[in-house]
């Protein structure tokens, strides 16, 4: 070989050698290199944002994030953070950064910037890249009004039935209900006239009358006598005349003033006889007591100064 | 009309007969103040041939009256005083041996008198006090072999304390039931007590009590008494009250059924008639009403039902058992 060819030869292998050795050294780090994502892209305030940062470098470089702007004065606060590394088949490496948010405020917002740090090994020192993500995320605020339009409700359901009925309806209800009105207050009173009194003791002592005219014995006369005019105490008076002797019913009736009291308590009186003294009575004494207790009965149908005062009462209440 | 004339004439006798009460109760209303109602309850007892436990507080005259009584009525009494170290030979009488002529002869004891008040009678042991309601029971007694009859009229008024308790001997049911009645002695009202205070002042030698009845008067008015008509109402009336006692649910008051241990007894039955007809007498009727049932109802059937542990909580006692049930028990 020729000095010429092996100067040539030379100069190749320098160029060679030139031209691989930016080949050994490490790539510096370009924005490209750095991708942001972020999920969603909107929610309301409070909830939490998936936010990660992929960062691919020379597999001989070392990287890191910093200076995520995240806390006070901010609508983002990191709530936890994750990163790892892999290798990718085109010989560089992948760094990865999974970033949890929680998001507050309202509106839209600037996903937060940062800093890829990178490392080209001790010689080299550090390379520092400030990245703002150009993306956004959408805050909702639970009062905001605006929630309408990013997540609008869905439209309101048609009524099931035609519209038009609605006042046909009402109209059979109020009808329904005058109808109902009316047939409690037929019951009312019918069941007032049912019970009265006055009404059912009047009924009694006509039945007790048509009975002496069939044959009755008078004694069995005085006694049914006694249990109507008890009865009829106990429904008008309101207290228990069927479980008190003739003295606690004298009592009771002098206790509340009632005026028919005397000729009521002889009647019972005659009929204690009958009952318990074995007395026989002839038949014109027991129509004669039957008479009397009928204009007794006709004397408490008038109400009473009491019975004035209740309903009074009543009323006011 | 035969059965009319009858009791017409009952009603004569009854009113000709009855006038001993009203001497008795004058000389009674000389020393006794008030208490007109137990009065009433001894009479009634007396013309039952009934015995009588009074509960009351000390100082109500409850001693007084059965003396008074007694002595008025012309009939031996005596009083006995309960105590926790009594033997029955205290009561009925023992053998006592003589050694001049040496036999054992009979001495009879406190017992052997018309009218015993005995006093604070849960004070005794039970042997003491079932010495004294066998007599009361059987109207005889037996010392050594000999059975000896008591007096007659024979009629036991028993007194307890119903506020203390301790150191005494409650009466079982069985013996309770032996009494016709069981009174509960109350304080006088104001006016009375005023009265018994004006007269307790004067310092002077205790009163004489006249003799205004003789024993006959007093059997007289018993046989009286028993002949005194009562209408098949009224006995229904009273078995359906007694009866009441015992099955409540049955005259629509189920609430009782788990407040009343056990009612009364067919006893209670017995005295509720005899009581019901003895108050007839002295109100002078030859006829018995439910009104004379309703009148001593509670002195014969107080100490005849006993009130449940649930009652007990509830703070019932007997006589609102004995309300209830006149409240829904039909008079006929």
């Amino acid at each position: 070989m020729n000095a010429g060819r092996k100067s040539i030869l030379a100069v190749w292998l320098l160029a060679s050698a030139s031209a691989a050795l930016p080949q050994f050294a490490s790539a510096a780090l370009r924005p490209g290199d750095v991708r942001v994502s972020a999920e969603p892209d909107s929610l309301f305030a409070g909830e939490r944002l998936h936010y990660v940062i992929t960062v691919h470098h020379d597999r001989r470089d070392s990287v890191s994030v910093e200076s995520l702007k995240t806390g006070q004065d901010t609508p983002f606060e990191i709530t936890g953070t994750k990163s790892f590394s892999k290798k990718l088949q085109d010989g560089r490496t992948e760094f990865r950064m999974d970033a949890e948010l929680a998001v507050f405020g309202s509106g839209q917002h600037q996903l937060p910037g940062f800093t890829v740090i990178s490392g080209h090994g001790s010689a080299q020192g550090e390379e520092r890249l400030a990245i703002t993500p150009a993306a956004s995320v959408t805050v909702l605020s639970m009062s905001d009004s605006t929630v309408t339009e990013l997540r609008p409700i869905s439209p309101p359901v048609s009524a099931p039935w035609p519209t038009w009925l609605l006042l046909p309806a009402l109209l059979v209800l109020t009808a329904l209900g005058v109808v109902g009105y009316f047939i409690k207050k037929f019951v009312t009173t019918l069941r007032r006239y049912l019970d009265d009194p006055v009404r059912a003791a009047r009924q009694k002592l006509r039945a007790m009358r048509r009975q002496l005219s069939k044959g009755l014995q008078p004694a069995a006369g005085y006694e049914s006598l006694s249990n109507i005019l008890r009865e009829f105490l106990q429904k008008r008076y309101q207290f228990g005349a069927r479980e008190m002797v003739t003295q606690e019913i004298a009592d009771e009736l002098a206790a509340r003033n009632i005026n028919i009291r005397e000729e009521l308590i002889k009647l019972l009186d005659q009929a204690d006889l009958v009952k318990f003294a074995d007395r026989r009575p002839g038949i014109e004494d027991c129509r004669r007591s039957l008479r009397i207790a009928e204009l007794l009965v006709a004397t408490a149908a008038a109400p009473t100064a009491q019975d004035e005062a209740e309903q009074v009462t009543g009323e006011l209440e | 009309m035969k059965q009319e004339t009858e009791l017409e004439m009952l009603g004569r006798e009854i009113a000709e007969e009855s006038a001993f009460i009203d001497r008795a109760r004058e000389v009674l209303a000389t020393t006794i103040i008030g208490q007109s109602g137990v009065i009433d309850k001894v009479f009634i007892a007396l013309l039952a041939n009934g015995h009588l436990l009074l509960e009351g507080v000390p100082g109500l005259a409850k001693t007084l009256i059965v003396r008074t009584f007694a002595a008025a009525m012309n009939l031996s009494f005596h009083r006995i005083q309960f105590t926790p170290d009594m033997l029955p030979a205290d009561l009925i009488g023992t053998m006592i041996y003589n050694p001049k002529t040496m036999e054992f002869h009979p001495r009879k004891g406190p017992v052997f008198a018309n009218v015993i008040l005995a006093d604070e009678i849960n004070r005794s042991p039970a042997k003491v006090q079932s010495a004294l309601l066998e007599a009361m029971q059987e109207k005889q007694v037996t010392i050594g072999d000999v059975t000896y009859p008591l007096g007659e009229p024979f009629m036991v008024l028993a007194t307890q304390n119903p506020v203390e308790h301790e150191g005494t001997y409650m009466l079982p049911e069985a013996q309770l039931d032996r009494f016709m009645m069981k009174i509960m002695v109350e304080y006088p009202t104001f006016e009375e007590e005023l009265e018994v205070m004006q007269r307790a002042s004067a310092v002077q030698a205790a009163v004489e009590i006249p003799q205004v009845v003789q024993p006959e008067e007093v059997f007289r008015a018993r046989g009286l008494v028993d002949r005194i008509y009562v209408d098949q109402r009224v006995q229904r009336y009273i078995v359906d009250l007694v009866t009441a006692t015992r099955f409540p649910d049955r005259y629509g008051l189920g609430r009782l059924s788990t407040m009343i241990e056990y009612g009364a007894s067919p006893r209670a039955t017995i005295f509720l008639l005899l009581a019901s007809k003895a108050h007839a007498f002295l109100q002078r009727r030859a006829y018995a009403t439910p009104e004379d049932v309703k009148s001593i109802v509670y002195d014969v059937l107080r100490h005849r039902v006993r009130p449940s542990y649930e009652a007990e909580a509830e703070n019932m006692k007997a006589e609102d058992f004995i309300r209830n049930i006149l409240e829904h028990v039909q008079v006929p």
